[in-house]
């Protein structure tokens, strides 16, 4: 009996020490909000005012811990992607973040999370702004507010060779059509079946990439996405997917903001219009190929 | 639901609309989603209980090769998490079945390229079975060797043995854990949502991307797995109580308190409850 009871004692032990180490390891969420202490001195003078432009930020209460926390559904390329050489963020929104964010002297911190808890998330103070190719529409305005910053429409991708010879929307009734569970291709392809004699069947994945293996898996005749992200998804399996090539009504991206952050929302607009003015915008999109959406256009 | 408001502690960072909670607690999409994955659930569950007897005897009996396969399997799908396997089943199979098998010639790779239904079900059913397979393993190995000895005694082989004698002894033992695997399965119904299987979770989910009521609709869902299980747990205690004749029935609140596994009395022995 006293065995036993031992025993139990040692797997006790045993298991206390493995979640242990579980927290231990597991947890590096807290680790970046310590470095707000840390901020590097040097571009910010005792009074706040950033030592790279004119822009005061001060006042802006998100800011204060010197980081710009931005929350992103980073599986989106070539918009915000995993660079798999680096593990680090990468992609179009991390970018213009990364100016933004030197032009107000703050660090800027990625947070990545699924896309249809962006904004609930937004809302509960988890991050200061979306970036995250979020398309601006009239519901998701009611609960934020957008900075926009780029032009997008919808882009089809098929099997490669185009079986179903599908040019334009209207070619997908009938269809199977993959899109990402939260996005407005989901909206578009409901609307789309007002129009169809025979309806769409949407298949809704929760996130782009698992959309795109429906569509090489042949569950799906087409997947809808954003345009650079259609194409992007295309090149990267050419011989598999190619893209057809119909922009569907272009739209802008907003950087989402709460509705009460309206110093964060001024001075951001100032930095994106300064990194407009100077080209760093312009470079951005060159380097992503991407100046077909430019917000100037 | 104007009376619920009164729930809304005062502590609460945020108001929770239990208006909306409401509105579309019955909505069709909603109840739609409810009997799909009261349905999968259902299928699923019967699905694993049939491949569980089916792979358990071989392996208790040590019959070579079948036993060893049936090991394999349930080795494997019970160590691969749930969500995986459906991942497996509907993206996997038809991306890597072969065009044709020059050995047979039925082979169509079309039929390999399940439906979100089709993935889900058949992915949960297997998933259970492994599952099923070592609980109705550990049932037939709670009947005592003597009544093998017996049968054989009887001039039965042992599979007659196992179908006339053990399996209907084990049966008793194995109601209550495949009970607890059938309310797990129906929460775990709702991983289906990844492979675009349109159950409860996905149509709430589909509803709280276009209005942003997330909390409100997932107590939506949440409300509706309640009903699923509670019911179910009614209904498991008395399939449980139909197999134990000798024990007092009681009246409706004896059967309450059994259902939800709360203690008979405070100084009740062991083996009352569940």
């Amino acid at each position: 009996m006293y065995e036993t009871v031992r025993k139990f004692w040692l797997l006790g032990l045993v298991a206390l020490i493995v979640a242990a180490f579980a927290v231990a390891c597991g947890d590096d969420d807290d680790e970046d909000g310590d470095d707000g202490d840390e901020t590097p001195a040097a571009t910010e003078p005792a009074d706040g005012t950033p030592a790279g432009g004119e822009i005061e930020i001060s006042g802006v209460p998100e800011l204060e811990d010197g980081t710009l926390t931005v929350g992103s559904d980073i599986a989106y390329p070539p918009i915000e992607f995993i660079d798999e050489a680096t593990g680090d963020p990468a992609g179009l929104d991390i970018d213009i973040a990364n100016a933004l964010g030197e032009v107000l002297g703050v660090e800027v911190e990625f947070q990545n999370t699924v896309f249809d808890g962006l904004i609930q998330e937004l809302l509960g103070e988890r991050f200061d702004i979306i970036m995250s190719a979020m398309s601006v529409n009239p519901e998701r305005d009611e609960q934020v507010d957008f900075i926009e910053y780029f032009n997008a429409g919808t882009g089809i991708i098929v099997e490669a060779g185009n079986p179903e010879g599908i040019q334009s929307a209207e070619d997908l009734c009938g269809l199977n059509v993959a899109a990402q569970q939260g996005t407005i291709q989901v909206d578009f392809l409901e609307s789309l079946n007002e129009t169809c004699d025979e309806p769409v069947n949407i298949l809704q994945f929760q996130t782009d990439p698992e959309a795109v293996q429906a569509l090489l898996a042949g569950q799906a005749d087409a997947e809808l996405a954003d345009y650079p992200v259609a194409a992007y998804s295309a090149s990267q399996n050419e011989g598999d997917i190619e893209l057809v090539p119909t922009n569907i009504d272009p739209g802008p991206y907003g950087i989402a903001l709460r509705p009460d952050s309206d110093e964060l929302e001024d001075v951001l607009q100032q930095a994106f219009d300064q990194i407009v003015e100077d080209g760093t915008y312009d470079e951005i999109l060159e380097k992503w190929n991407l100046t077909a959406g430019s917000i100037e256009s | 639901m104007m009376l619920l408001d009164l729930l809304q502690l005062p502590i609460l960072a945020r108001e929770f609309d239990w208006g909306t909670v409401g509105e579309y607690l019955f909505r069709d999409s909603i109840r739609e989603g409810a009997w799909r994955t009261l349905q999968l659930s259902v299928l699923a569950q019967i699905g694993g209980i049939i491949l569980g007897v089916v792979t358990a005897v071989p392996r208790n009996l040590k019959i070579p090769v079948i036993g060893q396969l049936f090991g394999l399997y349930v080795w494997f799908f019970r160590g691969t998490p749930l969500l995986l396997q459906l991942f497996i089943w509907y993206f996997a199979l038809p991306l890597y079945a072969p065009d044709e098998i020059a050995w047979l010639p039925f082979y169509d790779p079309d039929l390999l390229r399940l439906s979100s239904f089709q993935a889900a079900l058949i992915g949960l059913a297997v998933n259970e079975g492994a599952y099923m397979s070592e609980i109705m393993r550990a049932g037939i190995e709670s009947i005592e060797t003597g009544q093998m000895d017996a049968a054989k005694s009887l001039g039965m082989t042992r599979l007659q043995a196992m179908r006339h004698v053990i399996l209907p002894q084990a049966a008793r033992v194995v109601v209550p854990p495949t009970g607890n695997e059938f309310n797990a399965m129906l929460k775990n119904s709702s991983l289906a949502y990844v492979i675009s299987y349109q159950e409860l979770l996905f149509r709430s989910r589909a509803i709280y991307v276009n209005n942003f009521k997330v909390m409100e609709l997932l107590v939506v869902a949440s409300l509706w797995y309640l009903f699923f299980t509670t019911v179910w747990s009614f209904i498991q205690a008395e399939i449980e109580q139909s197999l134990r004749p000798e024990q007092e029935r009681g009246g409706v609140w004896q059967r309450v308190r059994r259902a939800l596994a709360l203690p008979e009395r405070w100084t009740a022995g062991g083996g009352e409850s569940r």
